[in-house]
């Protein structure tokens, strides 16, 4: 959607006054403004017209929505990157894992070492 | 008084549906908008405070209209020449 730039000259100490006192209202000039733009869009232009334009707008709209879909697909790699980088960390946090639970495993070992030898000596 | 530039956004295609069916009525839409942007004015600031910005303003027209000096003391001795 091309959207243009409208230009009003106003006195600057009484654009100031306004400011303040619409602010107090939570109302901006810029969207009263474009109030007035919009309804006398529906009240000068025929309805037949409007309808045309704003049909051309949603198809302006539309191409817009799918060229940007197109540059998001043609960009799937940095996401593809975050993705390898995720299992990356889920395998290094995996091996972490399995390297504790190994040690912790290991730990009750000590004490059948003992108990082999002394079989041995026993069969000895 | 110095003048300040507002700027809005608005879509072309609308806007130039405005414009050409204002034309046909033969209304021209920029001095709608300052018309809008008066009554804006005078709806949203209070009178004593308009009143207070107009006197202010017309202070500031009045002041540069003073006479510069070199003229006055010309006169003057225009004046004691002539008196004399």
């Amino acid at each position: 959607m091309r959207e243009t730039e409208l230009k009003i000259l106003f006195p600057t100490e009484k654009l100031d006054a306004l400011r303040f006192f619409m602010g107090k209202k939570e109302l901006t000039v810029e969207q009263e403004l474009k109030d007035y733009l919009h309804k006398t869009y529906e009240k000068v232009v025929p309805t037949h017209v409007r309808e045309y334009v704003e049909s051309k707008l949603d198809q302006a709209s539309l191409q817009e929505e799918t060229s940007e879909q197109r540059a998001q697909e043609q960009q799937p790699e940095p996401q593809r990157e975050r993705q390898s980088r995720q299992t990356r960390r889920q395998r290094e946090q995996a091996v972490a894992e399995s390297a504790t639970l190994s040690s912790q495993a290991r730990q009750p070992e000590p004490p059948e070492e003992p108990e082999e030898s002394q079989g041995i000596s026993m069969s000895m | 008084m110095k003048q300040a530039t507002l700027q809005i956004k608005f879509d072309e295609e609308k806007l130039n549906a405005i414009k050409q069916y204002m034309g046909k009525k033969d209304a021209d839409l920029q001095t709608e908008l300052d018309d809008v942007m008066q009554k804006l004015y005078e709806k949203h600031v209070p009178a004593p405070v308009r009143e207070y910005i107009e006197s202010r303003d017309s202070r500031v027209q009045e002041k540069p209209k003073r006479p510069s000096r070199p003229s006055s003391t010309a006169a003057a001795n225009n004046d004691s020449n002539t008196t004399v």
